[in-house]
């Protein structure tokens, strides 16, 4: 109806001059995780602390990027108007797959395929059949055939040509249809996001088993894999709000964004604030409603003892406060204001992931009890956040470095622009 | 503008009419700002913006469904602490009768049915809806509304009304400007439509009343058959007399001397505990002259060791341990002292006031002086207060927990002296040992 949309002009939004900062990402990467390194070093634990800090760092990072390939699959799969405008931003994100795949498996899969337990409990020999210290587990030797270091290996590689494969495919065709504008493209996108989104499904609900609820290979929770989505698309939902701004800011997506797209994705970032909270609640009301040792002991030892405040902490600051927050359309129509929550959204998924891996540290091999032993935050864990960040950020800019910050050939741009809330 | 002469208090209002969205904005925007409160734009389809453009305050009805929200917040929680936890206590899977995690679905589900009823019928009530009639409908033109023109009416209710200078205003970018008269037609609703309203309305209680009076009313009268036919079908109901057979009962017993496939149960020993051939005993759960060191002469040959179809090995005992865990640890525990879940349960609740009897030790003396025999049939038909397991368990894993109880009896008598001094001796609880001791508590 609003006949006077102008289409930005293909040079206005390339964003140029982004291979100084990628390349600054990769060296503050390499460089802090050297550091971590060293940090994990002077704990003389092993290298426990380093791997479980590494953990959740690289988990927090993929976490986002996942949610942006959810996110673009979406796109397509709902065949979405809106938002068109900041689907570039989401596809460069995920380009910081391959990148964090070989954080996964420098840290992951290449010390558990050479042997050590220093992350995994079910990688030690002793641990699962006893020997040592330990009784052995039969629980775990009931999965034997599940917990294998090479099976382990091959699938986190698996789960990584997906997610790969998949962004690959997504942000080449949107990339091929800025030049040729070619509308067929985007139905052949639509077309194949129906598959993807199951498999996408798939492979995060078992990159989730494995990588995170592994840590406890006794315990298990059908429903963690959709726990730890909703983190996904909640942290990335933050990000993309943080980094849209960041491209307005240097003019590469100025008065292509509006106050509009910024209360659309406020809006998911409330309804995701809810969805983790419905997630996460449900998982651990059917535990504690059922009551039986196996299951709950997961919840005990980061319940009563020394995690229980974080606990609380959690469940105020990742579901009561950002849902009071967020509820308010004015809080989603400043962007101020909302960069803020955006923020505050990251610190929390930060502490959610957090309150799922660190407990485990000392939990199994580690020889401690997580009821006694608390959290130990430490210089470790900024280091190592900053590392996989900086590798993040790596991945992500270089991807966008010199193309568009903008679909320009989407068939749907003119209705993005256009965009308006009620 | 044929007719401005008209009397402003015998007009509803003044419609201008536009032709596309951006004369009606900037119509709408210049009433804005001349201040008029009472008029409103009218649009074949939404259209984004409009809102600003007519100055529209934004709506309260999100306060209204926060409101009822939390509203559904406090009648969850209270609805179940009134019933579960204070009204009638009633305990739910071993939970408080008053616990957050198990309120959480109910209350998120009555929050959720406050708020959506709320935002449905307050954006309803807000837009003054369901709106019968409006003058604008007897306008020839303003049928084009629905369709592709788009329309302003601003109403001689508003204080600011001036009819020369409200059209004028319109009339920026319009199509076409009219006054609106006044809709004289009898707007009343037929008399008629309050009868039937009334008549409808009381009876819609008769179905409420008559649930009540039922609550209170007792009556003589046979049920109403609704399906005769199925309720009185012609057949004999088992368990009822017939005067049809010469015995008068309308059930059948087998022929005499036949055998139901997999009953025959020649085999005395596995089925019954005795030595073949030899008087079978009932199968009741206890008769104390068959039974234990009271029996007289009557006490049939109890089998002492274990009948020649079943061989005692370990995959036997390993079986019995199975068997024994799945029946007969709930009550006996594991170990056999007596101290199984229900037990304890029941200790907790101070069950024995109710007339409650606890499970016996499968290792005391009494229970050790039980032939195999004996410790079959109670497993089978059950002893004094305890139900038998012959229907749950095959005859064959009834041994084999028989073999797994003399197996309890015989570690449970080791002397704890004589235990490795290195490892830490627990004594094996007893239920005295678990008693709750504040049992005095709700003190009957
Ligand atoms: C529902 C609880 C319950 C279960 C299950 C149960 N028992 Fe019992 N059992 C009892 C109670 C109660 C008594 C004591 C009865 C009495 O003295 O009134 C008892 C008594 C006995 C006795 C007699 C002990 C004595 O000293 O006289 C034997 C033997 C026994 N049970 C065996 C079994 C076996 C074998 C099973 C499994 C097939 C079993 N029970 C399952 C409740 C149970």
């Amino acid at each position: 109806m609003n006949t006077s949309i102008e289409l930005p002009k293909r040079d206005q939004v390339i964003a140029r001059d982004l291979a100084g900062p990628a390349k600054a990402g990769l060296v503050i990467g390499v460089l802090a995780l050297a550091a971590t390194a060293l940090f994990g070093l002077g704990y003389g634990d092993g290298m426990r602390h380093f791997g479980h800090s590494m953990l959740v760092a690289l988990l927090f990072f993929l976490a986002i990027t996942i949610g942006a390939l959810f996110f673009t699959v979406l796109h397509h799969l709902t065949s979405a108007g809106w938002s068109v405008v900041v689907r570039r931003v989401a596809e460069a994100i995920t380009g910081a797959f391959p990148v964090l795949f070989l954080v996964a498996l420098g840290v992951l899969v290449i010390p558990v395929i050479m042997g050590s337990s220093y992350i995994y409990d079910w990688a030690s020999h002793d641990f699962v059949y006893g020997g040592g210290d330990f009784p052995g587990s039969e629980l775990i030797q009931a999965k034997g055939g599940y917990f294998g270091s090479l099976f382990f290996g091959a699938r986190i590689c698996f789960y990584f040509l997906v997610w790969v494969g998949l962004s690959r495919f997504f942000a080449g065709q949107s990339l091929a249809q800025d030049d040729d504008q070619d509308p067929s493209r985007t139905l052949k996108m639509q077309h194949r996001s129906g598959v993807s989104m199951v498999l996408f499904a798939l492979v995060t609900t078992f990159a989730a088993f494995d990588m995170s609820m592994s840590l406890n290979a006794e315990w298990f929770s059908t429903m963690y894999g959709v726990y730890f989505f909703a983190g996904c698309f909640w942290s990335f939902l933050a990000t993309l709000a943080l980094a849209t701004m960041w491209l307005e800011k240097r003019g590469n997506l100025k008065g292509v964004v509006s106050i509009e797209h910024y209360h659309d994705i406020g809006k998911l970032l409330f309804a995701f604030t809810f969805f983790w909270s419905y997630v996460s609640f449900s998982q651990f009301m059917l535990y504690w409603y059922a009551d039986i040792p196996e299951e709950t002991h997961w919840f005990h030892y980061r319940m009563w003892g020394e995690w229980t405040n974080f606990t609380l902490l959690l469940a105020a600051g990742h579901f009561l406060i950002p849902m009071l927050g967020l509820m308010s359309r004015h809080v989603k129509r400043r962007r101020g204001v909302f960069a803020a929550w955006c923020i505050y959204c990251l610190v929390f998924q930060f502490i959610d992931l957090y309150w799922n891996v660190m407990p485990e540290m000392v939990n199994g091999v580690g020889m401690g009890d997580p009821a006694t032993t608390g959290p130990a935050f430490g210089m470790i864990d900024i280091t190592a956040m900053v590392s996989v960040a900086g590798l993040f950020l790596f991945g992500f800019l270089n991807k966008l470095n010199g193309k568009p910050a903008l679909a320009i050939g989407d068939p749907r741009l003119p209705e993005s622009l256009a965009f308006q809330n009620v | 503008m044929s007719d401005q002469n008209q009397n402003s208090s015998e007009i509803h209002g003044v419609v201008g009419y536009y032709s596309d969205v951006d004369g009606i904005m900037n119509a709408s925007r210049k009433i804005r700002d001349a201040g008029y409160k009472k008029w409103d734009a009218y649009t074949p389809f939404p259209v984004h913006g409009i809102d600003e453009a007519m100055g529209t305050k934004p709506t309260i009805l999100p306060w209204i469904v926060l409101g009822m929200g939390l509203t559904g917040l406090c009648v969850g929680l209270g609805l179940q602490w009134f019933t579960n936890a204070y009204d009638y206590k009633f305990l739910i899977s071993g939970k408080p009768t008053w616990s957050l995690p198990a309120n959480i679905p109910v209350t998120f589900e009555v929050i959720i049915l406050f708020s959506a009823y709320t935002a449905f019928f307050g954006m309803l009530a807000l837009n003054k809806l369901p709106h019968l009639s409006n003058p604008l409908h007897k306008l020839e033109r303003f049928k084009r509304v629905t369709d592709d023109k788009f329309a302003i009416c601003v109403e001689s209710k508003d204080p600011n009304f001036d009819l020369a200078r409200v059209s004028k205003l319109l009339g920026v970018g319009s199509e076409h400007v009219e006054t609106c008269p006044i809709d004289t037609t009898k707007a009343a609703l037929p008399i008629w439509f309050h009868g039937v309203a009334a008549i409808l309305t009381c009876a819609s209680f008769i179905p409420l009343a008559l649930a009540f009076k039922g609550r209170f009313a007792t009556s003589e009268k046979p049920q109403y058959h609704v399906w005769p036919d199925m309720d009185f079908q012609r057949k004999r109901k088992t368990q009822t007399a017939w005067e049809g057979f010469p015995d008068g009962r309308a059930m059948r017993l087998p022929v005499a001397g036949t055998v139901a496939t997999g009953e025959l149960r020649d085999d005395f020993e596995l089925y019954h505990g005795v030595a073949q051939g030899t008087a079978v005993p009932a199968s009741v759960r206890y008769d104390a002259a068959l039974f234990g060191s009271a029996a007289g002469a009557d006490r049939p040959e109890w089998l002492a060791g274990f009948p020649a179809a079943v061989v005692v090995d370990e995959p036997f005992l390993e079986r019995g341990r199975a068997r024994y865990g799945i029946y007969c640890a709930v009550c006996h525990g594991n170990q056999g002292n007596g101290v199984g879940a229900v037990a304890l349960r029941a200790e907790n609740l101070d069950a024995a006031k109710w007339g409650w009897v606890p499970p016996k030790a499968l290792h005391s003396d009494n229970a050790k002086a039980y032939s195999n025999g004996e410790l079959f049939h109670i497993a089978s038909n059950g002893i004094s207060t305890m139900a038998g397991y012959s229907a749950q368990v095959p005859a064959k894993d009834r041994w084999a927990i028989v073999a797994y109880i003399r197996a309890i009896q015989a570690t449970q008598a080791l002397d704890p002296s004589a235990a490795p001094q290195d490892v830490e001796f627990q004594p094996v609880p007893t239920i005295d040992s678990v008693r709750v001791s504040d049992s005095g508590a709700d003190g009957e």
